[in-house]
């Protein structure tokens, strides 16, 4: 079974959620690569993923 | 606030999708499904609905996501998207039901993301998200009111869907949140089956109830 965070997600109100604030989180969780990827569409997905985590920063 | 109301961005980013959705077409059956990509449309999307994000930061997303997307393989299937930005006529009302329900997939996707890493379960959701896309441009696409009534409803399903999805798979790996809330699980449950295909109301209701259940 995989446990869930009920902590974290209870300090989640809904309001704030609202707010928009909690999706200032987004695009945090890791890109998982595609099993049929080359090394080089591997390289290019990790420097858009690079891109994005530094203009978001 | 960016959300989808700022046309031009959401303009952008349709461009962009439809270079992808080519792509897909023309590659899904003989490749498998990119759902990396979807995942990076899906990212960018949801920084549209941060307040935080200013809309410089969202145009270079768009940049890089172009950049990122310009193909190494040609496509040669026969679809031509003929929307330009005079033809991007949405009425408010469904921007700010799309906006509503990309908002409430957004937030349960990310809740389910917190417990999971991308699966194959996580995978489908993404689908349901892709399958959205796909249907407002085909909206946006056609100037039949009609067609594009059809077209932006079916995308408010799919993400309705993928919204309540994340919710179930959540409740399905921690059967603890159903054992403490069993009353409300079993009235939401029944409210759900008895308002199927009733109004949009009762959509949001269901979609409220589950983000409430999972939170108790």
């Amino acid at each position: 079974m995989i446990g869930l965070n009920t902590k974290r997600m209870k300090s989640m109100k809904i309001s704030s959620l609202k707010e928009g604030a909690f999706l200032s989180r987004s695009g945090r969780g890791s890109v998982v690569y595609e099993k049929q990827y080359s090394k080089l569409e591997t390289m290019k997905a990790r420097r858009l993923e690079k891109k994005l985590n530094a203009i978001f920063k | 606030m960016l959300y989808l109301s700022d046309t031009n961005l959401f303009y952008n980013y349709l461009i962009s999708y439809s270079i992808f959705f080519k792509y897909d077409l023309h590659y899904s059956l003989i490749e498998g499904r990119d759902f990396t990509k979807i995942d990076f449309f899906r990212k960018i999307l949801q920084h549209f609905f941060n307040k935080k994000n200013t809309k410089k930061q969202i145009q270079e997303s768009l940049r890089e996501l172009r950049a990122y997307l310009n193909p190494s393989k040609k496509t040669s299937i026969n679809i031509k998207f003929n929307f330009n930005h005079h033809h991007f006529k949405i009425n408010n009302k469904s921007l700010k039901e799309l906006e509503f329900y990309f908002l409430e997939f957004f937030v349960a996707y990310e809740f389910l993301v917190l417990i999971e890493q991308r699966n194959e379960k996580i995978n489908n959701i993404l689908v349901e998200f892709n399958n959205s896309l796909a249907h407002i441009l085909f909206a946006l696409e056609n100037n039949n009111n009609f067609l594009m009534k059809i077209n932006i409803n079916k995308a408010k399903s799919h993400l309705y869907r993928g919204t309540l999805d994340c919710y179930k798979e959540i409740l399905l790996a921690n059967p603890s949140i159903i054992k403490k809330n069993y009353n409300l699980y079993l009235k939401i449950r029944a409210k759900e089956a008895l308002n199927m295909g009733k109004s949009e109301d009762i959509k949001k209701i269901l979609v409220e109830k589950y983000k409430l259940l999972i939170q108790k």
